[in-house]
C-alpha cells in the first residue's frame, strides 16, 4: 500500500529520510555543539591561566596587563602605605589589574600579586612594605658515581627552612 | 636647612645683590627683592647658583654639588669652579651635578619631590644607587657606614621612609639585598649578600 502510494507520489519519499541519515545529522550537529561549548572553555580557560601568570610580558592581544610597578602605586595609594624594593627585581613584571577589583585584604592581595612573580613581602613597621624575591634554597645531592655501582639516593629532610640530612661530607 | 648643613651671609645687608655661601644641603624659597636683585648660592667648590626668584634645592657633599629646580628659573654658574662649561640655564624639574676636580657635569631631568622630602622628614629615594643612599646616613646622621661588598653601591634602591626612624629603612635594605645589617651606636655595617 504504501510502496503504491509512494510509487504514485516520489514526492513523498523526498520528505520522509533515511532514519541512519537522521541519527548520522544529529550526530554531527551534537559533535559540532560540543566542539563550539569546548572551544569556548579553552579559550576562557587561557585566559585565566593567563591572568595569574603575569611574570611573562602580556601578550599582544591581551592589553589589559599593567606593570608591577604601577599596580604597586595604587595599592600604596589605596591603603596609605609606602613599598620599598630593589628596581630590578620589579621591572618588566605586569600584572592583571583585575585583581585590584577582588575583595581582599592587603596580605591576601599582596600575596596574589606578588607570588606568582617569585616576589615576597614583608611588613617593616606599620606603614612600610619591603618587597624582594623568594629566595629559593637549592639542594644538591652528595652522592657520585662510583665505577660499577648504582647511585644511591640521598635524602633530605627540611624542617623550617632549616636543611638536615644524612648524608655527610662527600 | 637640612643636618649638618652651614649657612653664611651679611646680616647688615641692606641692598643690592644678595649672597650666601653653603656647606651642606639647604632648600631656598627666594622671594623678589622689590630692586629685582639677583640671589645668589655659592658652594666651597666655587659653584654658583644665581635666580631672582625661585624654588630651588642646593647640595654639597664630599666634594660634589647637587642642584634641583623646582620651580622657576635659575643659572648655574660655573665659571670659577673648574669645569668646562661656564654657565647653565635650568628649568624646573632640572638636575645638575658637578664633582670637584671632574670636567664632567651630569644633567637629568628629575621629580624634585624627592630632593627637597627632608623638609617634611621624608626620605624618598627612586631608583637611587645605595652609594648615595648611604652618603646620606653619613652626612645627615653621623653614622660610620662600612659596606663589605662594594660591588653592592652599585645596586639601587626604590622607597620613602620616615627621616626621623632610619631603622625601617635599614631593615628595607636588610631584606631587599639579603644584607645582614649591624647597627651598633653611630656605626653601621652593611655585611656580605647572602648568596643562595
Amino acid at each position: 500500500m504504501i510502496k503504491k502510494l509512494l510509487s504514485k507520489h516520489p514526492i513523498l519519499m523526498l520528505e520522509m529520510p533515511d532514519p541512519t541519515q537522521v541519527v548520522y545529522t544529529l550526530s554531527t550537529g551534537l559533535l559540532l555543539i560540543f566542539f563550539i561549548i569546548g572551544l569556548g572553555f579553552c579559550t576562557t580557560a587561557q585566559e585565566l591561566i593567563s591572568s595569574f601568570n603575569p611574570q611573562s610580558p602580556p601578550p599582544s592581544s591581551d592589553l589589559h596587563q599593567q606593570p608591577l610597578s604601577e599596580i604597586l602605586d595604587q595599592i600604596a595609594r589605596k591603603y596609605q602605605l609606602s613599598f620599598g624594593f630593589s628596581p630590578k627585581y620589579i621591572k618588566g613584571k605586569f600584572v592583571d589589574p583585575k585583581i585590584l577589583k577582588l575583595n581582599l585584604r592587603l596580605d591576601q592581595l599582596l600575596t596574589r600579586v606578588l607570588h606568582p612573580l617569585e616576589l615576597h613581602f614583608e611588613k617593616v613597621d606599620e606603614r612600610n612594605y619591603v618587597i624582594y624575591p623568594a629566595r629559593i634554597s637549592k639542594l644538591e645531592s652528595k652522592s657520585v658515581f662510583k665505577a660499577g655501582l648504582p647511585l644511591l639516593p640521598d635524602p633530605v629532610k627540611i624542617c623550617q627552612s632549616k636543611l638536615s640530612g644524612n648524608s655527610g661530607p662527600g | 636647612m637640612n643636618a649638618n648643613s652651614r649657612l653664611r651671609y651679611r646680616p647688615d645687608w641692606q641692598g643690592g645683590p644678595r649672597q650666601v655661601y653653603l656647606e651642606g644641603e639647604a632648600y631656598f624659597d627666594v622671594a623678589p627683592s622689590g630692586d629685582q636683585q639677583s640671589f645668589t648660592v655659592t658652594t666651597p667648590n666655587q659653584v654658583q647658583v644665581q635666580v631672582l626668584a625661585t624654588q630651588f634645592m642646593v647640595r654639597e657633599r664630599a666634594r660634589t654639588t647637587q642642584v634641583v629646580l623646582k620651580d622657576g628659573r635659575i643659572h648655574v654658574n660655573l665659571a670659577n669652579s673648574g669645569a668646562r662649561a661656564a654657565d647653565l640655564r635650568l628649568h624646573p624639574g632640572d638636575y645638575v651635578e658637578l664633582v670637584d676636580g671632574l670636567n664632567t657635569i651630569t644633567r637629568k631631568k628629575v621629580e624634585p619631590g624627592q630632593y627637597t622630602a627632608w623638609k617634611d622628614n621624608r626620605l624618598i629615594f627612586q631608583d637611587t644607587p645605595l652609594e648615595d643612599i648611604l652618603s646620606r646616613l653619613k652626612y645627615e646622621y653621623g653614622y660610620q657606614v662600612e659596606v663589605k661588598d662594594s660591588t653592592l653601591l652599585k645596586e639601587s634602591f626604590t622607597g620613602s621612609y620616615s627621616s626621623l626612624r632610619v631603622e625601617a629603612l635599614l631593615t628595607a635594605l636588610a631584606r631587599s639585598f639579603a644584607l645582614e645589617v649591624k647597627q651598633d651606636q653611630q656605626q653601621i655595617i652593611l655585611g656580605h649578600q647572602v648568596r643562595l
